[in-house]
Order: C-alpha cells, then sequence, then structure tokens
C-alpha cells in the first residue's frame, strides 16, 4: 500500500485544522458552562470592600452603615449575646428586593456566625428597644421598600465568651456579588 | 497478512475499552455522591463544614425523658440506639440535617423524630463555631442491625459533593439497658 502525494495545500488545511481544534474545545467548553460559571461567579463572595468606622457603602441597591455592634448580654454558660445595628438608604428598590440577605460577623481567622433568634428577655432589657420591632435584613428586604426609605435594620447574634471586639460584620447580597463589605466597628 | 492482524487487534482492543468504559464508568449520582471521610470512633473528624466525635454508644429498650413540661416515655419493638457526640461549626455557622445509623447489611436508618423536645438532641439547633454541642443522637432499629454498624453524619440528607463523616461504632446487641432516663444521662 503505497501513501498518496498530499499536496501542499492540504498539509496547511490540516495543520489550521489541528490549531483549530483547542479553540473549538474551548469554545464548546464555553458554550456548554458558561450559564454554571456566570451562576458560580454571581454566587461567591470574592471582592470585599472595607467600610471604614461611620461611613456608608453601596451594595445590593442601598447604602448601608454600620450604626453599631454590641455585647449586651450573657447567657449562663458563658455565650456572649450581641447585637448588629445596620441603617439602609434604599437607592435600587429593583435590586435591594432580592433575597436572601448573608449578614454575619466574622472574625479574623474567618470564622463566620449568623444570625440568631434572641428571646424577648434579651432585647427588651435595653431601654431603647422596649415596644419596637426592627426588622432583621431578610425582613427588610422582604419589604420591598421604595427609592430614599430609610431603614433600620437589627441582628442578634450568639458568640463564645470572649469574642467581643474581635469580630466585624459582613453583608453580602444577590444583586452585590461577588462583592461584599465588610464593616469597621467603630470605637 | 500481519497488517490485517494487526488492525482487527485493534480494531478488538478498541472495542473491549469501550465496553469496559461503559460497564465501569460511575453514573452521575455517583460522581457528584457524598465524599465520605472515615475515622475512628473517639477521633475528632473534621469535615467541610464541621467536626463531629462519636464517644459512646449505648443500648436501651426504653427511653424516659421530659418534654415541654411532661415526662414521656418510649418503648419499640426493636432497639434504641444511643451515640453521644460532640458537634462543631467550622469554619462558618451551619445545621446537621442528617445522622444515620449503617447497618453492617447496608439499610439506612435515619435518626428518631420521636423525641422531639428530648434534652441535648444533636442536629435540633443549629451549629456556632467555637460553641461545641456535647449530645445525642437517638436511632430506634431492629437488634440485628446493630452488630457492625456505622454512624454516618452530614449537613444534608443527600450531600452531593460534601463530606460525609462515616465511624464504625463498637457495639454489640446483648445486653441493652430496660430503661434509659435521658435528663439522667452522662453527656460529659
Amino acid at each position: 500500500m503505497s501513501e498518496a502525494a498530499i499536496s501542499p495545500g492540504a498539509i496547511r488545511m490540516r495543520r489550521i485544522s489541528l490549531w483549530m481544534l483547542p479553540l473549538a474545545l474551548a469554545l464548546g467548553l464555553f458554550l456548554q458552562s458558561h450559564e454554571n460559571a456566570w451562576e458560580w461567579w454571581r454566587s461567591r463572595e470574592l471582592f470585599a470592600r472595607q467600610v471604614p468606622a461611620g461611613t456608608a457603602a453601596s451594595l445590593g441597591g442601598a447604602e448601608w452603615k454600620l450604626v453599631g455592634l454590641r455585647r449586651v448580654g450573657e447567657r449562663s454558660d458563658g455565650r456572649a449575646v450581641m447585637l448588629l445595628d445596620m441603617e439602609a438608604v434604599v437607592r435600587d428598590p429593583e435590586a435591594f428586593a432580592v433575597l436572601p440577605c448573608r449578614l454575619v460577623l466574622e472574625a479574623s481567622d474567618g470564622r463566620r456566625w449568623s444570625p440568631q433568634f434572641l428571646t424577648p428577655s434579651e432585647v427588651n432589657r435595653l431601654p431603647e428597644r422596649r415596644g419596637q420591632t426592627i426588622p432583621t435584613c431578610t425582613q427588610a428586604l422582604a419589604s420591598k421598600p421604595q427609592a430614599g426609605a430609610m431603614l433600620r435594620i437589627s441582628e442578634g447574634f450568639v458568640l463564645p465568651g470572649g469574642m467581643n471586639g474581635q469580630v466585624r460584620p459582613v453583608l453580602s447580597l444577590p444583586t452585590g456579588r461577588p462583592h461584599y463589605l465588610r464593616f469597621e466597628v467603630p470605637g | 497478512m500481519s497488517g490485517a492482524f494487526a488492525k482487527l487487534g485493534a480494531l478488538v482492543l478498541a472495542a473491549m475499552l469501550l465496553a469496559g468504559m461503559q460497564r465501569y464508568t460511575p453514573g452521575y449520582a455517583e460522581i457528584t455522591g457524598p465524599i465520605p471521610l472515615r475515622g475512628e470512633f473517639g477521633e475528632t473528624l473534621a469535615g467541610r463544614g464541621f467536626t463531629v466525635r462519636a464517644d459512646k454508644v449505648l443500648l436501651a429498650r426504653k427511653l424516659r425523658f421530659k418534654a415541654y413540661g411532661r415526662e414521656v416515655e418510649r418503648d419499640t419493638g426493636g432497639v434504641f440506639a444511643l451515640v453521644i457526640a460532640r458537634l462543631e461549626a467550622q469554619p462558618a455557622s451551619i445545621t446537621i440535617g442528617s445522622a444515620t445509623w449503617r447497618s453492617a447489611q447496608g439499610a439506612r436508618f435515619v435518626a428518631s423524630a420521636r423525641f422531639q423536645g428530648a434534652p441535648r438532641l444533636l442536629g435540633a439547633d443549629r451549629l456556632e463555631p467555637g460553641l461545641p454541642q456535647r449530645g445525642v443522637f437517638i436511632f430506634e432499629v431492629p437488634r440485628e442491625a446493630v452488630d457492625g454498624a456505622t454512624l454516618l453524619v452530614a449537613a444534608s440528607r443527600w450531600p452531593r459533593l460534601d463530606t460525609q463523616v462515616e465511624i464504625a461504632l463498637p457495639v454489640k446487641p446483648d445486653a441493652p439497658a430496660l430503661v434509659i432516663d435521658l435528663s439522667e444521662l452522662a453527656y460529659e
């Protein structure tokens, strides 16, 4: 069996085809998975924006400001009860109303505490909170406020004793990701 | 002639390779299934979102506890298996959604739902970093499912690409306690 003579044009086409193959594979991969990649990009907290104490920062259709983070009590087993107060001024109601809200306390070693339900006795001992119902972050988002509305938001946390002053609030919203905010605690 | 044999051999080899791949390629559910983390009884195992250590296994015919202000007693046609364990979230708050008793024969028993309100029931409350919980998983199993059992702990009932801790339990079905009072159990 003898090899047929291959013309220089055919050899050139073969080389082009060989070089095009990785491009075609990459394109195929992109077409098949770009939705998943986009979903991954929009669900990850990749870029933290540091918010200095006393200042507001924009995220997910609102201007967010840390009002205070304080220890309000201690449970019988030594766990600290913390209360976080935030303020949000709505700029884009549609972006703001996308649930859920991730508002957590973060330690420098990366540990994160999610909000917890506090008993009324733990909250009501604060004079300025008696008789008041302050929404949580998710409740505030779900209330679908108008543009320009200023909302007060509060979340409770239960942390190991001694963590007071070592944690910072971190806020992440679906329409803000992959960016998120890390607030500096005043004082 | 030898060239024809070589081509035939290559064809047979390719067919065998394809048949083997078709036969042994794991399915999607298997590829994306739980990631097992096997460890010893008494050893602290660190999964993706939590740590767990199983310390003690007890068997009983009846369990007694106090829930919502009244005494409750539960009995069973099989046996109650209690695993005293320590759980901690790491690095973020997490709820342990699944504790399963897997028998040596492969039967799986999820933690019993008959003990709502019982003290120190693991899996009922969310775990927090730095705040370990010591408590008990309670299973209701036939006596023949006791010997050679394994405790499975995961964040969800059917974990996908997530940790499933697997701890072989040193327990024999002989002589379960007649009654155990959960309020008086030594958890520490």
